[in-house]
């Protein structure tokens, strides 16, 4: 996907942190006067430029799912800024941000549940555009019904009718997208959107995204554990660890010389569809810290084959190596 | 929901029911729906069915059931199918007033408190705890004593005793509704809480409600007899099958099994009709819910 992009910044992270308060018994809350967090995303900062796709890899409980629903304001941040458009979206306050949230939106990893169950898919898709008095009631269906007939769920005036309980998991994924485009916003996080679909159905819903991309003029933050569809769809990835971001380079880059240990074992975790093809075999030590207790210093060392004594002590922060960016003290 | 109190008394008997006709509930919904429309019939038509005034005597005290009086005299020579016709008019106006108020009051509330949450949440289920453990019919007697007799007396110490398990009810729903991702779905494109709460959460809650619903009135029914045995209901000579009830049981011993068994008769037609009704429903509407309740 390299086509000619602008490069101006439309979406920039600064600093961004969600804590969430764990529950304690109330005994340990009234002697133990510490709070417990869990660090979901702990001081996360990019930039994504115009018409771009950011993927977010990482694994279950890296944060990715948080820092989405973070970055489009559907959780409070702890911290941080969100500028989109030059628009600082942390400092909107309630019907300013209703207003704005035709300007963003989501689309969910379960089409199953995302949808009313006691509406009809009509009134799904048309609902984001009477919330914000976006045309006439004719207008509206007209344009819902060329929609749906762009994205093949045709007959259109059919489906109009229906409830989501009588369309299959592809359908309605392509029902959320329509949703999620229906108000023209700019920006799309698509929180692992294919993760519940099936091979065949996948590589259709990934296809039709690309090509709402380039119609819209939108621009994507991407979230998967999937590597296939990251590299598929994305123009850059993130690695994301502990809810820190670790790497974060061009595909082509991270896919061909991944620099982070952790990205490395990540990619060596792709199978190679070739018996005879010998590569080195790297494998994290143990499982992922838990987030209530971040280890000390670097946050991969408990599990890095390649840690030093530096990296027991000190967090590295993330730094250009050769135009990319890596936290990591070794590389 | 606890079964053993009395407040659940129609949830008892359906489940009896159901045991005793199997899985075929949908002639058991049709059979109650039968009774409950002829009662209703009755009460909108009484003056023209009833054969005399309730309320004036139309023969001899205590006459066995002939062809003039049906259903017998009572001790002050009342008809008694006249008063069991009429009878109707107060069992039905006294439920459906009383499940208006409950279900008026205690579903808006628990949409609210399972919407929003945080300490509000915790004051007003105390709160609702706090009445629902109250055996119902105490209760009942207890607000009544205290508000004195009158259609809407009786039916608000009635719907105080009901409000807490609309309450209950459609808090927990609300509760596990609104973490449904369509809710979060709703809050990304914008809409507003009110939108979110009305039409995107009260259609999900909303079978649940009706079968409540239904439920409630066969148990308002029965407390609204059960006030009225007690002489804490309307004010005599109107009719009412409770006080008819209570009034005849004197005269069993004397063998004037009339005076009782009529108003008994129909109190337990009307209770049992209701019950299959809404067994029917929530068969009908949550079928994978049965035991939960």
């Amino acid at each position: 996907m390299v086509n000619k992009m602008n490069t101006e910044t439309f979406l920039k992270v600064e600093h961004l942190r969600k804590e969430f308060d764990l529950k304690v018994p109330w005994i340990e809350a009234i002697f133990k006067h510490k709070k417990k967090t869990v660090k979901a995303v702990d001081d996360v900062s990019f930039e994504i430029k115009r018409g771009e796709t950011l993927g977010i890899v990482g694994e279950s409980g890296s944060g990715k799912t948080t820092l989405g629903r973070t970055v489009i304001r559907l959780i409070e941040p702890t911290s941080g800024k969100i500028i989109m458009d030059n628009t600082d979206l942390t400092e909107l306050r309630g019907e300013v941000l209703r207003r704005a949230r035709r300007d963003f939106s989501i689309i969910f990893q379960d089409p199953m549940a995302s949808l009313n169950p006691y509406m009809r898919i009509g009134k799904i898709v048309s609902h984001p555009l009477k919330i914000h008095n976006i045309g006439t009631k004719q207008e509206r269906k007209e344009k819902i019904l060329s929609l749906f007939e762009k994205f093949n769920l045709t007959p259109p005036g059919e489906f109009y009718n229906r409830f989501p309980k009588y369309l299959s998991g592809g359908q309605r994924q392509r029902v959320v997208i329509a949703r999620a485009l229906i108000t023209n916003p700019k920006f799309i996080v698509a929180d692992e959107p294919t993760a519940m679909l099936d091979v065949s159905v996948r590589s259709q819903i990934l296809k039709l995204m690309i090509q709402v991309k380039k119609e819209f003029k939108l621009t994507y933050l991407f979230i998967t554990h999937d590597l296939a569809s990251a590299k598929y769809i994305c123009d850059r990835i993130g690695v994301m660890y502990l809810g820190k971001i670790i790497e974060i380079a061009k595909k082509e880059d991270i896919f061909k010389e991944p620099l982070h240990p952790y990205t490395k074992i990540l990619m060596s975790a792709i199978p190679i569809p070739d018996p005879n093809v010998k590569r080195e075999k790297l494998m994290p030590k143990g499982e992922i810290p838990s987030a209530t207790n971040i280890p000390k210093g670097c946050r991969f060392h408990t599990r890095c084959p390649f840690a030093k004594d530096i990296c027991k002590e000190q967090e590295p922060d993330l730094r250009n190596v050769n135009g990319r960016l890596v936290a990591c003290h070794i590389v | 929901m606890v079964k053993n109190s009395n407040q659940m008394m129609s949830a008892r008997i359906s489940s009896f029911l159901k045991d005793l006709l199997g899985d075929s509930s949908g002639i058991m919904a049709a059979l109650g729906f039968v009774i409950l429309i002829i009662f209703i019939l009755m009460a909108i038509f009484a003056p023209l069915i009833a054969p005399y005034s309730p309320v004036q005597p139309s023969g001899n005290p205590l006459t066995a059931p002939n062809w003039h009086h049906l259903m017998g005299t009572d001790n002050m020579g009342y008809d008694v199918f006249s008063r069991f016709i009429f009878g109707s008019r107060m069992a039905l106006i006294i439920a459906f007033i009383a499940t208006l108020i409950a279900a008026g009051v205690g579903i808006p509330l628990g949409l609210i408190v399972g919407y929003f949450g945080g300490p509000l949440d915790r004051i007003i289920t105390m709160i609702m705890d706090s009445v629902y453990t109250f055996p119902g019919l105490i209760l009942a007697i207890a607000i009544a004593a205290v508000l004195g007799p009158g259609i809407i007396n009786i039916s608000l110490s009635i719907a105080v005793v009901y409000i807490p398990t609309y309450y209950r009810v459609i808090r927990s729903q609300v509760a596990s509704a609104k973490n449904e991702l369509y809710v979060e779905s709703a809050y990304s494109i914008g809409a507003k809480t009110s939108t979110i709460i009305f039409k995107y959460i009260l259609p999900n809650v909303l079978p649940s409600i009706i079968v409540v619903l239904s439920m409630n009135i066969a148990d308002a029914i029965m407390t609204e007899a059960g006030l009225s045995f007690l002489g804490l209901g309307i004010t005599p000579p109107t009719p009412d099958w409770g006080y008819d009830l209570a009034n005849g049981q004197q005269f069993l011993i004397s063998n004037d099994w009339w005076m009782a068994f009529f108003p008994g008769v129909a109190i337990i037609l009307i209770v049992l009709g209701f019950s299959m009704f809404a067994e029917g429903l929530n068969e009908y509407f949550n079928p994978n819910i049965g035991e939960k309740r």
